[in-house]
């Protein structure tokens, strides 16, 4: 029976991990970039909702508002500005820059907000749960995360499958060169994806920071790993893979994490690691072609 | 009226020379075909035209416009339109989507899902598969539908029937006239001469990169048109590389 709580538990973490994971498998399915500071912009979207909520008095569930149309934005520059023109360097060009901004962003947090960890209050939602039966309770802000993972995710599913930006996305994962063929330009198509990955990154990154308490400078360390490890365990290409990696993966720590405190990272990486071993595309994954 | 017009253009990669010193013009309406043998430069003729690599001198005029230094996307927006060589389709998306992607200039014309169903009825009863599924000739066929959903003044057809069994470039050639139908101008690569002499009105050779030979079919005999294929005996019938005023 604890292990039905600690499934319902892991089950409820997953979510979140699958909604850190959705930006970095867009990234890459589309764009074809490893974004290894997915993990500091998902701090800084939570540092972004922190400074909201001092300025204006919000309560952080608002700061979304403000702070995920942000980071569509600047996602849109950081790739227009940035990464396309990295991108014409080879593919090893757009890994520094995104390896660059992972240095960047926790230094200079560090240096504007010191190192301690900055609220990000849950409100009422943080205490209440519903109580399954005596040994299973289900707290509300995880399950309203699970809700807002699951929501986000369909409707990108749908907005890749049935939207026509959607059909170019996917179009230029195949062949950019052959979608300009077509009268896209495949930029602007990079932009926007690159934009909605920094946008639902930024709904992770406060929702995490929410769940800890919390932001500081150096969380991305820990959440790009995560991310990567739910991308990795789902399978590239499949976003219901990513949310069933997320859900592996949070599983796989909750369980852990009844016997000692240590282990859920490790376990969590012995997952990872098992399923790059056996089914090395992932649970749902197709092979990457090329 | 000439839709496009070519003016000493020289391309290719690098410090490698693959058209040089190219002039002609293509006619509005008019199916102007290209022949030559593998490495000729051929594909880096429509390359240069369409946009997808830039040029090393010359001058691009479509419509009275100078394309020339012109993003490859714009110009299809203008109204070219490639079907490349080795028909590249998005395979991961389904044939409909294929074209739905086609028609992203969202230009006005003849060509939309319907007509182009009638046109290549096979197109239709594979529209919902997956376009990494199909073999040659229909790779080709959706590869061409696909182009025409933009609704071009001018269409390139890259060696549309390179690798297919005669009876489906059979099928293919026999959408040609229903396209012509529609005012478009076409300059056809092929490598297969007797075919392509048949529906061209125009025909112009190539050999290592040089216009070597230009004219109308009827006017040209047989001798002429091989002789300048396999690059024999050029100087025999003196044309220059500048043919485009006929
Ligand atoms: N991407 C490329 N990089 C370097 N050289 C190329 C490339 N594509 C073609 N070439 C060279 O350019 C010349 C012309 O090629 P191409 O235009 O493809 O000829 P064709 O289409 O007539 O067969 C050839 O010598 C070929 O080897
Ligand atoms: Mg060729």
């Amino acid at each position: 029976m604890i292990y039905l709580n600690s499934i319902s538990q892991g089950i409820l973490l997953g979510g979140l991990f699958a909604l850190s994971a959705v930006g970095l498998s867009l990234a890459f399915g589309v764009l074809r970039i490893v974004n290894l500071a997915h993990g500091d912009l998902m701090t800084l979207g939570g540092y972004l909702a922190f400074i909201t909520i001092e300025h204006t008095g919000m309560s952080t569930w608002y700061s979304f508002l403000i702070v995920v149309p942000a980071m569509g934005v600047i996602g849109y520059l950081v790739q227009r500005l940035l990464l396309q023109r990295a991108l014409r360097m080879g593919e090893l060009a757009p890994l520094m820059v995104t390896f660059g901004i992972s240095i960047i962003i926790p230094n200079s947090l560090v240096q504007l907000f010191t190192n301690n960890t900055e609220q990000l209050p849950v409100g009422s939602l943080a205490t209440s749960s519903i109580q399954v039966n005596s040994q299973i309770s289900i707290g509300t802000f995880p399950l309203v995360t699970l809700g807002i993972s699951i929501v986000m995710i369909s409707a990108l599913q749908q907005y890749l499958a049935r939207t026509k930006m959607g059909r170019y996305m996917r179009a230029a994962a195949d062949d950019s060169e052959v979608l300009r063929l077509m009268g896209v330009d495949h930029r602007r198509v990079y932009g926007i994806a690159m934009g909605i990955a920094f946008s639902t990154l930024a709904m992770a990154g406060i929702l995490f920071g929410m769940r800890q308490g919390g932001v500081s400078p150096y969380d991305g360390q820990l959440t790009v790993l995560f991310a990567f490890e739910t991308v990795i365990i789902g399978g590239l290409g499949s976003l219901w893979g990513t949310l069933l990696g997320g859900m592996v993966l949070g599983i796989a720590q909750t369980i852990a994490g009844q016997f000692s405190p240590e282990l859920p990272l490790l376990v969590g990486h012995l997952v990872f690691l098992g399923v790059l071993a056996f089914r090395p595309n992932g649970l749902l994954g197709k092979p990457v072609l090329r | 009226m000439s839709v496009l017009e070519i003016k000493n253009l020289r391309a290719g990669y690098g410090d490698l020379v693959a058209v040089s010193d190219l002039s002609f013009a293509v006619q509005q309406g008019e199916l102007f075909a290209l022949v030559g043998a593998n490495g000729a430069g051929k594909s880096t003729l429509l390359k240069s035209i369409v946009g997808s690599m830039s040029v090393k001198s010359g001058t691009i005029i479509f419509k009275d416009d100078d394309i020339t230094t012109v993003a490859d996307y714009k110009r299809i927006q203008a109204g070219i339109s490639l079907v490349p060589e080795g028909r590249r389709l998005f395979t991961s998306l389904s044939v409909e989507e294929n074209l739905l992607v086609g028609a992203a200039t969202g230009r006005k014309g003849p060509w939309n899902l319907k007509s182009i169903f009638e046109l290549l009825p096979i197109v239709e009863k594979l529209k919902d598969r997956n376009a990494g599924r199909l073999s040659g000739g229909e790779q080709q066929a959706v590869a061409i539908g696909r182009s025409l959903m933009s609704n071009p003044d001018l269409i390139l057809l890259d060696e549309i029937s390179l690798g297919l069994a005669p009876i489906v470039v059979e099928q293919i050639y026999a959408a040609l006239p229903d396209i012509r139908n529609e005012g478009l101008s076409i300059i056809l690569v092929e490598q297969d001469l007797s075919r392509t002499l048949k529906v061209a009105d125009k025909i112009a050779c190539l050999l290592e990169g040089h216009l070597v030979l230009e004219g109308r079919p009827s006017d040209l005999t047989h001798q002429q048109i091989t002789d300048a294929y396999f690059g024999h005996s050029i100087a025999s019938f003196g044309t220059s590389s500048n043919g485009a005023n006929s």
